[in-house]
């Protein structure tokens, strides 16, 4: 009985990501998460890799991209280095529903 | 007028001792509370998106193995001292409680001593939700499920015997000293004493003897 109750609990915990609804990606959430594994724009921090899961760096990769995307279709005025303004984005967690996501991307690229 | 003074000292005394249980009650509550919630965020901080095993990384499914190992070893350790149910479920709550104020300090210290507030005000921030933290909580619980083990038997026993043994050394020497200076007591000549004995239930028993 007690090993039908943890196949049970395992089944449940496995298939819990294709009953989850879809949900829109929070860019601060997100970012938060890049600043997260990286310590600067070009160093990963200790032991990144064993403790960023699947969702953390798929979210981590969609700040990024977001972040690359918005510098170039700004005719590339923003700063390169992704990770500052990044920092800058997840240090906003806090004022999240006040701004939207463009707003987010121009701000931190006004500021860097 | 000396029967005020006496109730007056009575009902004092028995007020600061209400309010000092209280006290204790209240810091035993609270760091209960705080161990429980060290626990839960442990968990909500793997499950973090609710992704169920995508949430999960390499560190996590070492820390899962990890407790669960070490509850295994807790069990086992309970079926021998044979506990009962209430204080092994306080014992790692309340280790994590106290650990996490001292985490919670340390952190808190840090912080507050760096010389830029602004910025020490986003690290810690962003300290809060980052995966510094979950380590953090992490180790905790790990340490309090490997340090919260109850007595060994073997040495309960031996601290029981030991106890006796102070116990009967003690009831034939005088109620002053410690038990290494007692060899001295004897030297002492026509002095009255007052002997204490010990029951096996643990009652200290006080008489005054006069000795030659």
């Amino acid at each position: 009985m007690k090993y039908l109750l943890l196949i049970c609990l395992s089944v449940i915990v496995a298939f819990m990501p294709s009953i989850a609804k879809a949900k829109s990606l929070s860019l601060v959430q997100s970012c938060a998460e890049l600043v997260d594994i990286y310590e600067s724009r070009d160093e990963k921090k200790f032991l990144a890799s064993q403790r960023t899961s699947l969702s953390e760096s798929f979210r981590a990769g969609y700040c990024r991209g977001v972040l690359e995307q918005h510098r170039a279709s700004n005719n590339r005025h923003c700063s390169s280095d992704w990770y500052k303004r990044a920092k800058f984005i997840a240090a906003l967690r806090n004022h999240e529903d006040r701004f939207s996501d463009s707003v987010l991307l121009k701000k931190s690229c006004d500021e860097y | 007028m000396e029967g005020i003074k006496r109730f007056l000292f009575v009902s004092d005394w028995l007020l600061s001792r209400i309010v000092r249980k209280l006290f204790d009650f209240t810091i035993h509550v609270a760091l209960l509370i705080v161990g429980f919630s060290t626990f839960w965020i442990s968990i909500r901080l793997i499950f973090e998106y609710g992704e169920g095993l995508s949430d999960i990384s390499r560190l996590e499914w070492w820390f899962c193995g990890l407790s669960l190992l070490l509850l295994w070893r807790y069990r086992r350790q309970l079926d021998e001292t044979e506990n009962s149910e209430w204080p092994a479920i306080r014992a790692p709550l309340l280790l994590a409680g106290k650990l996490s104020f001292i985490l919670c300090f340390i952190v808190l210290f840090a912080f507050s001593v760096s010389v830029d507030h602004e910025s020490s005000y986003v690290a810690l921030n962003t300290f809060f939700v980052g995966s510094d933290f979950q380590l953090s909580i992490m180790s905790i619980v790990l340490a309090s499920l490997y340090l919260s083990s109850p007595e060994h038997p073997t040495s309960q026993r031996l601290m029981e015997s030991g106890e006796n043994k102070n116990a009967s050394a003690f009831a034939g020497a005088g109620q002053s000293g410690s038990v290494s200076d007692r060899p001295t007591q004897p030297e002492v000549r026509s002095e009255a004493k007052s002997v204490a004995k010990v029951h096996p239930n643990g009652d200290i028993e006080f008489s005054e003897s006069r000795t030659v």
